[in-house]
């Protein structure tokens, strides 16, 4: 393992030709200059840089950034990063919490055209090392040498290796929109996550395509090194609207309330965990500021939270449902949905979605099937996973495993995963019908349903709950109301947890649960 | 697993199975070992006997197929056949 430091070295002594220019770059826009055009993300930072009508790039507590500043960082760690040996034919690795480094490394290696994957900092390093071999990343970006990983070059980026690469140039740079650039994991919540390879094109247009309307400003409350929240980042500043970052100087930090409030935020990401903290309770002091629009994705939107923003005043609540591999889907404005029936909107123009049976014939509005959807922006299968291709991307359509109906309105309800659905004795069940009963009870915060193998009986459907703060309800309370609302598909065995094990997305992670259920087996 | 939990188990699949059919004195009676159940004074239909076999399961790790209550007939022979089971 090698640890290098930009800032020991003196930038000029190390020049070629021209002092500083990061020749890599320019080798690669000489040779390919009839087939390549300038790197997507580069190209439209540079626009923005030169728009006078262009607002902030990045606010965040203590600090603005504009375009034009951002630029110049990302040209700055371009060059440093060329300097340090990173060229398109490697993956280069980034392990950096703080958001704005991370989001201008990002940026840079996509300047660069040089394939990226975020190995978190949260992660384990036997974690991270495991996805670094499977891409075979052969440097990682680090703030923190503690976070470098064996047998991997790291490079670290301190304060002090950008002000230094001020005399550094970073030619322009072509390189194949079509490469891949950015590699994510599947969410991995349902087993082994799969590995999604996505082109500077396919960003860009999923950029492109979303939803976003001039003066927006976004603010993420995941952490910019998950797929999410680091992708919606970017497409902000494709699109140049302005992004709001938690991380800045303030002490203590604000929360996402004043962070709304101080920084004019009108689009707020959040999971639904975060979402349910940010529910109006009936106080004017709960409600999020009005023409605010709250974006809740990753998993289901229960119907008390819809209500709640709903009811409460103040914010609009948005729901979205999209797969990493095809971007976003649909999504819809609780305020003109029926609750009941937990829809997430009716797809993206773009987006072709169908519900099918088993042998793909297309189902009328009603029916429950498979989902099925294509879009301009999907990835055609899995990295180096032909297995996992064969089974979710299917006749040109992906699979996301998601069984589904559409309205007669063509509004698209979510009824659970196909991986999920039990089968106990010949009865189907959904996780989510379970789930939305646990959860009118005013005690559970959150429910999870799932399946406890049985080879008698198929799956025995079984549940964990997570309670309000402070309150209390007994098993049995539980039991008899999911009799009642469910019969025969009511959970066989509820148990109460102080709280269910989530994902970095928040999203809950089934398979940890079954221990809880039948550990006194 | 100790005698004493196999009666809980055993207990609660009565429960789950055939809702209000343990008073609490039987209940206390049963729990004490001073009563063994028969099954057939239940009137347990199929999904009765179902839901007996799931609690079991989920309890005991112990697969219980239906038919196999009204060849056993009382708690007492349910208890033996897992406890053999588990070994």
């Amino acid at each position: 393992m090698s640890t290098r430091r930009a800032a020991d070295r003196n930038p000029r002594a190390a020049a070629p030709a021209r002092p500083g220019v990061a020749t890599i770059a320019q080798a690669s826009a000489k040779q390919n200059s009839d087939t390549y055009v300038h790197t997507l993300f580069g190209a439209r930072l540079g626009q923005w840089s030169t728009d006078p009508q262009a607002p902030p790039a990045i606010v965040m507590p203590g600090r603005e950034v504009t375009f034009s500043e951002l630029r110049g960082s990302v040209e700055n760690c371009a060059a440093w990063l060329v300097r340090e040996g990173c060229r398109p034919s490697q993956v280069v690795g980034i392990t950096i919490a703080e958001e704005l480094t991370n989001l201008v490394v990002s940026l840079a290696l996509l300047h660069l055209g040089v394939p990226q994957v975020c190995l978190p900092t949260y992660d384990p390093p036997a974690m991270r090392l495991r996805l670094a071999r499977r891409l075979a990343v052969a440097r990682i970006v680090v703030t923190d040498q503690r976070h470098a990983l064996p047998g991997r070059d790291a490079s670290l980026l301190t304060p002090e290796t950008l002000a230094r690469a001020n005399d550094l140039q970073c030619a322009a740079v072509a390189a194949d929109p079509d490469a891949t650039a950015m590699y994510f994991t599947s969410s991995g919540t349902t087993g082994e996550a799969k590995v999604i390879a996505l082109s500077q094109r396919m960003v860009a247009g999923r950029a492109e395509r979303r939803n976003l309307t001039p003066g927006e400003r976004m603010l993420m409350l995941a952490t910019v090194e998950d797929y999410p929240a680091q992708t919606k980042r970017l497409y902000c500043l494709y699109r140049g609207l302005t992004s709001v970052l938690q991380s800045g100087t303030l002490s203590p930090p604000l929360g996402a309330r004043e962070l709304c409030a101080h920084f004019g935020v009108t689009r707020l990401n959040v999971n639904v965990l975060q979402a349910s903290s940010l529910a109006p309770d009936g106080s004017a002091g709960s409600r999020l500021p009005a023409g605010l629009k709250v974006f809740v994705s990753g998993s289901r939107v229960p119907t008390r939270l819809r209500q709640a923003f709903r009811t409460g005043g103040g914010a609009a609540l948005f729901v979205e449902y999209g797969a990493r591999e095809v971007g976003g889907i649909a999504n819809t404005c609780t305020v003109d949905r029926d609750e009941a029936l937990e829809t997430v909107g009716t797809p993206h123009p773009e987006v072709e979605l169908e519900i099918v049976d088993r042998g793909g014939k297309a189902l009328p509005p009603g029916e429950v099937g498979e989902i099925r959807v294509r879009s301009p922006d999907m990835i055609g299968g899995f990295y180096q996973d032909p297995v996992a291709t064969a089974r979710y991307f299917r006749d040109g359509w992906f699979h996301p495993g998601d069984i589904g109906s559409l309205t007669a309105s063509g509004s698209l309800c979510i009824h659970g995963r196909a991986d999920d659905m039990m089968n106990l004795n010949g009865i189907k069940i959904f996780p989510a019908e379970i789930e939305r009963v646990l959860e009118e009870h005013p005690a559970v915060k959150a429910a999870a349903a799932f399946a406890v193998p049985s080879a008698v009986h198929g799956d025995i459907p079984v549940a964990a709950v997570e309670l309000h703060d402070g309150t209390m309800v007994g098993v049995d309370e539980l039991m008899a109301r999911a009799r009642e609302g469910l019969g025969v598909r009511a959970p066989r065995r509820i148990v109460v947890l102080e709280a269910l094990p989530r994902n970095a997305s928040g999203k809950i992670v089934k398979r940890d649960l079954v221990g809880a259920v039948v550990s006194d087996r | 697993m100790e005698n004493a939990q196999l009666r809980i188990a055993v207990l609660e699949a009565l429960k789950a199975a055939v809702p209000g059919a343990v008073n609490d004195q039987m209940r206390d009676s049963f729990l004490a070992g001073g009563l063994n159940i028969e099954l057939a004074r239940l009137e347990m239909d199929s999904l009765a006997r179902m839901e007996f076999c799931i609690a079991i399961e989920l309890s005991t790790g112990v697969t219980l197929v239906p038919p196999q209550l009204a060849e056993l007939g009382s708690t007492d022979a349910i208890e033996r056949c897992i406890r053999e089971q588990l070994g």
